[in-house]
């Protein structure tokens, strides 16, 4: 039968209007509760409407509604719909059977009573009181029958019992009827009664399927839940995500119900070759699919993973449905990247790689191989590396060799080994097991370097070196000899030549003693230039070295004083030395240099200077200061040449005049000495005035460490006993 | 007067004449002299001078083991003790251990003066009237 449209049309809509004004508070958790309260409200409508047909009624007969039946009832119903239509439903269902039942007459009764009515016309006015009462008595039984509760139906048949026991003595009805109305009333609520039995066992196997299938549910949620990996299903038609696990939800927010836009952050389907779509190819090839995908945590971090996609197919084949789950792959393409790295490193390595199995059968050669050995991979995989040997190494060099590989550890050593065209060569190789996880050795890798240049280098440097070692001793032994031998003639010289001059050989005239003198003056300026021309090759060959002691200062005057006094004597000026109260008496610094620098500036100060002297004090500069002064009484030094004064190779201008022949190292060896000594030189000069040299050092850095204070002890210091000449 | 004996080692000829000379000059007497180590050993066994002027460069038994010899032995607590040498690298070490180091070449005047000085100085320790 075919229903017009209009009516299915309103049909429909009254449907969605009933929904709409019955349904339950979301909080009703079950089925059958919210069964229950749809029902109530239901009800309660109904009763609304029979009301408001009442009212209506009576307006149009023309009479006036009690104000008072409409100020109770309307807000009583009204107050119970609302109240059924909270999760407090339960409450109006039961106000609504006890309330019909005790008092449906403050309901109903005055207007059902009315003899107009059909039922008058049947039964006289006290029946059809009873008729009326028992009438709305079975609204009550209906509604306890509805809200399918046997229980409840009993209690209001009971009730509406109770309520009949004393309608027959207040009325005035002969029992008879009352039994009557005992039978009717058991007639029409039992069958009730029993239907409402049968209708919740009904509604209870019904619930239990539900239940079941709910139960079923969340066992199948609580399943994909714990597959940690992003597990979801999506409808093939929408893209929309219709179940997914607890890892895919974690994906992106609830709002996400798109495939590409949970885990691509995409408008639209992915697309394109970079990022096939596994859905389309499914949809397509109806068969599953694997595809590598760029996927994005909750942070927007991308990261790579492996989707698979399987078909759910309708009753027609269509795919209906796509069961998708992604595997974060980042690890293992991580290593994939790292094995391609090493790989290429292996591939582009410098060194010869071997692999071989556990017997040594050669499974890969890399090309640096193939380089050094002339052995390309056809020609090596499958043999042992035995091909390479040259006879040079014995049995026990292999065995050894084999044990140390075998027992898990790395060999490393250098072979004679023979190339493919027979010429030998030099390879340092290091071989090392691999095992796998239970420990037992799979392979090995040789890892050989072609060391044939590497041995001759070494041979030319050691060559090289022995050679250095030669010209070092050498030059040593050089140093030695023009320390010693040269020095020792020159001694013969000084003295015979004093001797002569100061008549232990007998008299010499004056014009002798002159010649004596020349040669005298001389020799120790050829002894100045052997002292100087060592310094400067120790300082140019950067062989000086320092070594620093404790130095007596009122010592070192002395022998100053002592090796040059004599040479003052001769020309005739004097050579003072003091050594203020405040100055310190014992400095550390390496005394070779530091009486090189004073002896050259004496000695210089005496070539300038024609008359009076020279005189070498040693003061306190300030707190942190001492300084060694030389100063002379000479001719002095322009500021232009004080300037030039400590350039190698500079000789001054008056050395001329004054006779003295001069290198033109001595001050430049100088003040190289005393910034050896962490000192600093200056000049002070008038020409005719004569020159300060000042020669500074820091006490911070002539302070003796603690280890040498015990050499300060002296035993017998010279000034104290030797009284001035 | 007491005696002040001398003891010059020195293995070049012309250079120990001068500072035998040179050490008479100065006022000390006998001196001797020996060539290398093992000579001065020798006298060292028998004699116990006043003085002794010792070349570092010897044969046979270096200056050195000398210099430690006569360090040891109390006998020669006061003995005065010059150091020649033409290293100077080995003048300065040795500083402490003798009463003056001198550099060669060392002249006749040097010697002789300085040699005066610490012989007056061994008079004055024995109480001996001014030799001068």
């Amino acid at each position: 039968m075919k229903v017009p449209q209009r009516i299915q049309r309103l049909g429909a809509r009254f449907v969605a209007w009933a929904d709409a004004v019955t349904r339950p508070d979301p909080q009703v958790p079950r089925n059958e509760q919210q069964l229950q309260a749809r029902l109530t409200a239901a009800s309660l409508l109904i009763w609304l409407g029979a009301f408001g047909a009442e009212f209506l009624w009576w307006l149009a007969s023309g009479r006036s509604f009690p104000l008072t039946h409409l100020l109770y009832v309307l807000p009583l119903l009204v107050g119970m719909y609302i109240l059924s239509r909270t999760r407090y439903f339960m409450w109006a269902a039961l106000s609504s059977v006890v309330g019909l039942t005790v008092l449906p007459h403050l309901l109903f009764y005055a207007n059902w009573a009315q003899p107009h009515t059909a039922i008058t016309m049947l039964v006289t006015p006290a029946r059809y009181i009873i008729l009326s009462q028992l009438i709305w008595l079975l609204f009550p039984l209906l509604l306890a029958a509805m809200l399918l509760s046997p229980w409840m139906s009993l209690v209001s048949i009971l009730l509406i019992i109770h309520s009949v026991w004393w309608i027959p003595g207040v009325l005035g009805v002969p029992p008879r009827e009352v039994a009557l109305l005992y039978g009717l009333l058991w007639g029409i609520g039992g069958p009730i009664w029993i239907m409402a039995l049968i209708q919740k066992r009904h509604w209870r196997r019904l619930l239990n399927l539900q239940d079941a299938l709910t139960e079923q549910r969340d066992f199948l949620q609580t399943v994909i839940d714990s597959v940690d990996a992003p597990f979801y299903v999506i409808d093939a038609q929408t893209y929309e995500i219709v179940l997914a696990n607890q890892r895919t939800r974690a994906l992106g927010p609830e709002s996400a119900r798109l495939c590409y836009a949970l885990t691509h952050r995409r408008e639209t389907p992915c697309d394109g070759l970079e990022h096939p779509c596994p859905l389309e190819h499914v949809i397509a090839q109806r068969e599953p699919f694997t595809v590598e995908h760029v996927h994005y945590t909750p942070d927007g971090e991308p990261y790579f993973v492996e989707v698979h996609g399987y078909p759910i197919l309708d009753e027609k084949g269509d795919v209906r449905f796509m069961i998708e789950y992604s595997l974060d792959i980042t690890e293992r393409k991580k290593s994939e990247m790292e094995l391609r790295k090493l790989w290429r490193a292996i591939e582009h390595s410098a060194h010869g790689i071997v692999i071989t199995d556990a017997e040594g059968v050669i499974e890969y050669v890399n090309p640096a191989f193939t380089r050094v050995t002339g052995y390309t991979p056809e020609e090596a995989i499958g043999r042992t590396p035995r091909i390479l040997r040259s006879g040079y190494h014995d049995d026990a060099f292999y065995a050894d060799l084999w044990q140390t590989i075998k027992s898990g550890r790395v060999w490393h050593g250098e072979f004679v080994n023979r190339r493919k065209d027979g010429s030998l060569y030099y390879e340092e190789q290091t071989i090392a097991p691999v095992p796998d996880e239970q420990g037992r050795i799979t392979h090995f890798i040789a890892v050989k370097q072609d060391i044939t240049q590497r041995k001759h280098l070494i041979r030319e440097l050691k060559e090289a070196k022995t050679q250095t070692e030669q010209a070092l001793a050498f030059k040593s032994a050089l140093l030695a000899t023009i320390s010693h031998d040269l020095r020792t003639p020159l001694g013969a010289i000084v003295g015979y030549a004093d001797m002569l001059q100061q008549g232990v050989f007998g008299a010499v005239n004056e014009e002798q003693k002159e010649r004596l003198e020349a040669i005298l003056s001389s020799a120790y300026y050829m002894r100045e230039l052997i002292s100087m021309l060592l310094l400067h090759a120790e300082m140019e060959s950067n062989s000086l070295q320092m070594k620093p002691r404790v130095v007596s200062l009122p010592k070192l005057l002395a022998t100053v004083r002592s090796s040059l006094w004599v040479l003052a004597q001769k020309r005739g000026l004097g050579l003072d030395v003091a050594l203020e109260p405040d100055a310190p008496l014992t400095v550390y610094l390496d005394p070779r240099l530091l009486r090189s620098v004073l002896t050259n500036l004496v000695s210089n100060a005496l070539k300038f200077t024609k008359e009076g002297g020279v005189t070498v004090r040693v003061y306190r500069r300030d707190d942190e200061h001492w300084a060694i002064s030389v100063s002379d009484t000479g001719v002095g030094m322009s500021a232009e040449e004080q300037q030039r004064i400590f350039d190698p190779f500079y000789t001054r201008s008056h050395v001329k005049m004054s006779g003295a022949p001069g290198l033109g190292l001595g001050l430049y060896i100088v003040r190289s000495l005393v910034e050896r000594l962490n000192g600093e030189i200056e000049v002070w000069s008038a020409e005719g005035q004569g020159s300060v040299f000042t020669v500074v050092f820091a006490d911070a850095d002539t302070a003796p460490p603690p280890s040498a204070a015990v050499a300060q002890e002296e035993t017998r210091p010279l000034t104290e006993e030797v009284p001035e000449p | 007067m007491s005696a002040y004996p001398a003891l010059i080692v020195e293995d070049d000829a012309f250079q120990r004449e001068i500072f035998v000379k040179a050490v008479e000059a100065a006022g000390f007497a006998p001196v001797d002299m020996a060539a290398d180590g093992r000579e001065a050993l020798t006298y060292l066994q028998r004699h116990t001078p006043a003085l002794v002027v010792l070349d570092l460069h010897l044969p046979v038994a270096l200056g050195d083991d000398i210099l430690a010899y006569l360090r040891r032995e109390p006998r020669f607590a006061a003995t005065r003790v010059i150091l020649a040498t033409g290293n100077p690298h080995m003048a300065d070490p040795l500083q402490n251990e003798s009463d003056l180091v001198l550099l060669k070449p060392v002249s006749f005047t040097q010697l002789r003066d300085l040699a005066m000085r610490l012989r007056r100085a061994i008079a004055t320790e024995r109480g001996d009237p001014c030799p001068e």
